[in-house]
């Protein structure tokens, strides 16, 4: 574990020092990152504001539900972010030393490019969200509260399944970019409650491509609309699911044959 | 011309060779309309208006705007500024063909191939989701044909010009990144800008964005009156010849410092 944390750090470090090298463009992402989110945001206090709701919601809900999507977002890029460049690594063979390295070829696909615009992006989140809990009717009681925590972690794990799939398929077939935009696409989906979605979708966001245990769950968690039952199902569907990723990825490693190193 | 209709063609021919790749970009457009009409869907459960429009006339915007994303905002002038910083650039300047003219042919090529794909899906989705659309009068559709074109050659500049950035950095992507965040909200593309307070569509107005895809939606679905369809399309005019000029004077001081780095 030790030696986990400190070739994260190391990594960390040096993705740091290349943001600073270019930090015009830094300060574009950033600005980038931040009206992304004020836009929809703006956008979605003006629909929720007129129409009085969302699927059922009301329009405070529904920007919990954006909030906890943002939160889960983030996070996951920030941890997650070096499968964006992975296709490079597989293409020039460099794939190679990350096998022969006596460390998990997954950590260090994953945790490459940690991108500290996404900390920033966190802060920013986290101040919005104290000020709209303070002004805002909902309550949220301790037990919503554990409970979202445990379904952000669930929500996590599922991210990262998605995350080992996606690498999966790029030891296959090179294709990366397209597949982890892909899975950037439908976590949009899950911006807003997935009740809004018809039946065969909503389906699929749940058993397919986990989204909306993924990011409805932990929102319906924080405002107390969770039952027993989905915390039981959400456990055993995050864990079903990282378990298959975990074997296609061994299946995976099992057809790689070098391109060149 | 023969030469731009052969890179237009080869330019087809490009965005056709890896079939895999082409599919799941296909399928991450599909996404993205499903992601807005549900969402429309939902708002529209409990109201019959909202915003001054009906449900019928949200989803057929929202229609309508996928498919003019596909025309107007397809584009392969993404590339140029990655062909400026490798030095690649001197190799269209020792041909007998404009640059401009290069990227534009390779522009309406991937355009034409998004509409045509982006044609069968809509026809799919609405044969499997049969959504209450309207359709345009004909002196709307009149219209409507050069106004798109004028929407498309809009957003071309726009493009055309962000690429040539490349001539003084290589840190391109970053300023696109942020036009394609903004682009996103205040094009039109996701929802009418309507929706958005007052204030902020005052100052959106003032861009070129609004005429890319918001303008030519209101125009089909008749929302815009007579003098309201002239003043959109003057406005349209006037970015046209500011962004010509600018893209005219930042290819004329890119070339001075242009030096074919990588080559």
């Amino acid at each position: 574990m030790k030696k986990y944390l400190k070739v994260w750090f190391q990594l960390a470090h040096i993705s740091f020092a290349e943001q600073l090298a270019t930090r015009f463009s830094s300060i574009l992402f950033l600005i980038g990152k931040i009206a992304r989110f004020a836009l929809f945001l703006i956008f979605l206090v003006s629909l929720t504001g007129r129409s009085g709701g969302l699927a059922g919601y009301t329009a405070d809900q529904a920007i919990v539900f954006f909030l906890v999507f943002n939160l889960a977002d983030i996070m996951t890029q920030l941890f997650f972010r070096g499968v964006y460049f992975f296709r490079q690594k597989v293409v020039s063979g460099e794939f190679d030393f990350y096998l022969v390295k006596p460390m998990n070829p997954l950590f260090r696909i994953m945790a490459g490019y940690t991108d500290f615009l996404d900390l920033i992006t966190i802060f920013a989140l986290a101040v919005y969200a104290f000020a709209f809990f303070e002004n805002s009717s909902l309550i949220i009681t301790p037990t919503n509260l554990i409970l979202f925590i445990i379904m952000l972690v669930l929500s996590f794990l599922i991210a990262l399944a998605i995350h080992i799939i996606v690498v999966s398929i790029g030891i296959i077939t090179t294709e990366v970019d397209h597949t982890i935009m892909i899975y950037r696409d439908l976590t949009q989906m899950g911006r807003i409650p997935v009740d809004i979605y018809a039946p065969p979708v909503r389906l699929a966001l749940t058993y397919i491509v986990p989204i909306a245990i993924m990011l409805t769950v932990p929102a319906q968690a924080l405002l107390g609309l969770i039952s027993p039952n989905i915390i039981f199902f959400s456990l055993f569907l995050t864990s079903f699911f990282l378990f298959l990723s975990l074997r296609f990825f061994h299946h995976a490693l099992s057809q790689y044959s070098s391109a060149s190193s | 011309m023969k030469k731009y209709f052969a890179l237009g063609r080869v330019s087809w021919e490009n965005g056709l060779t890896y079939r895999l790749n082409f599919l799941m970009w296909r399928v991450r457009l599909i996404l993205g309309l499903l992601t807005a009409y549900f969402l429309w869907k939902a708002v529209f459960t409990n109201q019959q208006t909202i915003f001054g429009y009906s449900e019928s006339a949200m989803i057929t915007y929202i229609l309508v705007a996928s498919l003019l994303q596909s025309l107007i905002l397809a584009t392969r002038s993404i590339d140029l500024a990655g062909i400026i910083n490798s030095g690649d650039l001197s190799n269209i300047l020792v041909k007998p063909i404009s640059n401009f003219w290069y990227w534009l042919s390779r522009d309406i090529a991937d355009k034409i191939l998004n509409l045509v794909f982006a044609a069968a899906e809509l026809t799919i989705l609405f044969v499997l989701l049969r959504p209450p659309i309207s359709l345009p009068t004909i002196q709307n559709f009149i219209f409507l044909v050069p106004v798109v074109l004028f929407c498309t050659f809009l957003y071309f500049l726009i493009n055309y010009l962000f690429g040539l950035l490349g001539f003084w950095t290589p840190e391109v992507w970053a300023p696109r990144f942020l036009l394609l965040v903004i682009l996103q909200f205040v094009a039109g593309s996701l929802f009418p800008l309507d929706v958005l307070p007052l204030s902020i569509q005052k100052i959106v107005s003032w861009t070129p964005f609004p005429y890319l895809i918001f303008f030519p939606t209101q125009l089909y679905l008749g929302k815009l009156a007579g003098p309201q369809i002239i003043t959109g399309i003057i406005a349209a005019l006037f970015w046209i010849g500011i962004l010509t000029f600018i893209v005219k004077i930042t290819w004329n001081n890119g070339l001075k410092v242009y030096g074919s780095e990588g080559r």
